[in-house]
């Protein structure tokens, strides 16, 4: 075992006592990782680091309930459990065969030996005990409710009581969620490119955040209408931990910078360097809208119980309101193509498949394709060349980019769009035809005339307008 | 069939449940974590009869695997239980082995527990069983 009279302290009692074992987390022919818990229910990891001969090394470290559940469903490892400790201090305790602690050291963090810590990769990738279920679903939720926005929704005048009108609910919903989406959306887009994702795919794994990042509402009252709002970022375990961190840290962000934010001048200046004026239209002006003093309801930001009032959603001034928000007109998100491909049981209608939607099998994203494409005509505005037999050629969509390459012509295309890369496709050709049949044969090369005969060849009527 | 720890697991009070019912002989391929001389003493021995204190808070069904030989159906499958076990403790080599081994397991070894998802099984051995004998070692992944 590794000497630790130079780096530790010798601790002469064990300083916790009347333990009591919740469970082993982790057993392989004998307990790797177990959870106690002591009178004053603090909970205290065991970790089995070494041993000798006559004892069993355990490092034996406290650990708070939200980290602990982050640990067991995968958002952090076991070793920032460790090294990312509250207490400086761990205890290193040499336990004999009759399971007496006989040996404790006290440990800074930093100076504990790198054999006895745990691997980059070490997450929890075993079953969570039974006994841990039930109580860590109500803890999920407890978290969800604890990390929550918390809105109160009351009528301005007293005509329905405390009723809210269900149509200001609608409003105040969509638009908090609205603001929330446009936040995660830009700010994903600002902190991380495809680099920071080797083996995924960029677009794919933003899509999935914006949909594993569905508001919920983990809480509600009625009265007059209360409601938390919260993004789950521990059930969705398909993500990488980086990307769960993220999504918890960028919830709480979009509390800070949106809806609990005060415009004064410096969060202003701040905002404003942050996010360009599109970005800051798409994320404040939907809670501007809920704001506003014309509004027949309120808003105002409460504790987690709706009990205390934080602070009342209130329209901000003109000249602030004009920076943040200025009069732009926002441009439609251009549309990323992708291609799929559905796998479906149907019949031939006029040789044509039919599937319809239930018989649906499978629909997969390609990253590849071969297209067949065949044509009688080449148009292309009022431009038109009739063709003698059908006329066949191919598109390959290779990740995002549609390619038409027809070496007979010397054409190559490549388009993001596949109705774009056609119609670029027939231009050419079209324009390919005018030039030759405008030019004086003498003057063309002898691979224009090549050219010229081949399209000659496959033409019957030309109708060139222009 | 005879077992080899049957006395043992009578004063343990298992004997009856254990092995458990749907354990049954079988003729198939297995891999086990070994310390590198296969005839080391703590190879082949079940972790009950290594550390009987370690099942002193342990169910009546825990006990009786403790009884059994830990195997995996492939490489694969060892391995990547050998990573995940390292990734959290640095020195696991100390307590399971540091060398992974490869042999046959037939019909009178006695009986094995159905494979779970991560490819592991147990052998519960009878009392004519030697896998000292049949075991070779592979590799060394500590």
């Amino acid at each position: 075992m590794e000497n630790l009279s130079q780096i530790a302290f010798v601790s002469t009692h064990f300083p916790y006592p009347d333990l009591s074992k919740i469970s082993d987390l982790i057993y392989y022919e004998g307990p790797i990782l177990s959870h106690f818990i002591n009178k004053e229910g603090k909970d205290l990891l065991y970790l089995w680091i070494d041993s000798d001969s006559k004892h069993n090394r355990w490092l034996i470290f406290e650990v708070d309930r939200n980290s602990l559940i982050n640990y067991l469903y995968k958002n952090i490892s076991l070793r920032d459990l460790v090294s990312k400790n509250r207490k400086d201090f761990l205890l290193i305790s040499d336990i004999n065969e009759n399971l007496i602690s006989e040996f404790n050291n006290l440990i800074q963090k930093e100076n504990l030996p790198e054999i006895y810590l745990p691997k980059e990769d070490s997450y929890f990738e075993f079953s969570i005990p039974a006994i841990y279920t039930n109580s860590l679903e109500e803890e999920y939720l407890h978290s969800l409710v604890n990390d929550s926005i918390s809105l109160k929704i009351e009528n301005k005048s007293n005509k329905y009581l405390s009723a809210v009108k269900v149509d200001n609910l609608l409003i105040v919903l969509k638009n908090v969620k609205q603001s929330f989406t446009n936040f995660i959306s830009i700010n994903f887009k600002k902190d991380f490119t495809s680099e920071d994702f080797v083996n995924l795919n960029f677009d794919t794994l933003f899509s999935t955040v914006i949909k594993d990042s569905e508001l919920l509402m983990p809480n509600l009252e009625y009265g007059s209408f209360c409601a938390s709002f919260t993004t789950d970022y521990l059930m969705s375990k398909e993500i990488s931990p980086k990307i769960q961190q993220w999504r918890k840290d960028t919830f709480t962000r979009f509390k800070n910078e949106v809806i609990e934010a005060n415009f004064d001048i410096n969060s202003l200046q701040i905002l404003l360097e942050k996010y360009d004026e599109y970005d800051r239209k798409a994320i404040y002006s939907p809670i501007l809208e809920i704001s506003k003093d014309s509004n027949d309801y309120k808003i105002s930001i409460t504790d987690s119980s709706f009990k205390k009032v934080k602070k009342t959603l209130t329209p901000i001034s003109k000249p602030i309101q004009e920076k943040l928000v200025p009069k732009v007109q926002l441009l439609e998100p251009e549309k990323q193509e992708l291609l799929f491909q559905i796998i479906g049981i149907g019949e031939k209608v006029n040789e044509q498949p039919k599937i319809s939607k239930k018989n649906i099998l499978e629909t997969k994203e390609l990253n590849y394709a071969e297209i067949s494409q065949s044509t009688n005509t080449i148009s292309y505005h009022d431009n038109e060349l009739y063709l003698k037999e059908q006329f066949d050629f191919k598109v390959v969509y290779d990740r995002g980019t549609y390619i038409i390459d027809y070496s007979p012509f010397e054409i190559h295309i490549e388009n993001s769009n596949f109705e774009s890369a056609k119609n670029s496709f027939y231009k050419s050709i079209i324009d390919l035809y005018i030039h030759l049949t405008n030019a004086d044969e003498n003057q063309l090369s002898l691979k224009d005339i090549g050219f010229k005969n081949e399209l000659l060849n496959i033409i019957s009527i030309p109708n060139i307008k222009n | 069939m005879d077992f080899k720890y049957k006395n043992i697991m009578l004063d343990v009070g298992i004997a009856e449940i254990c092995p458990p019912t749907e354990a049954i002989p079988k003729e198939l391929q297995a891999y086990r974590f070994i310390y590198e001389k296969i005839d080391d003493d703590r190879n082949f021995k079940p972790v009950y009869i290594k550390k009987p204190q370690r099942f002193n808070d342990k169910s009546d069904v825990d006990k009786c695997s403790g009884f059994g030989i830990s195997l995996y159906k492939s490489e694969e499958h060892a391995i990547k239980k050998y990573t995940i076990l390292a990734n959290v403790v640095q020195n696991i080599g100390k307590t399971i082995g540091t060398h992974l081994a490869k042999g046959q397991i037939l019909n009178d070894f006695g009986v094995v527990t159905p494979i779970d998802d991560e490819g592991h099984f147990d052998l519960h051995e009878s009392d004519t069983c030697n896998l000292h004998n049949n075991f070779t070692v592979i590799k060394k992944i500590a």
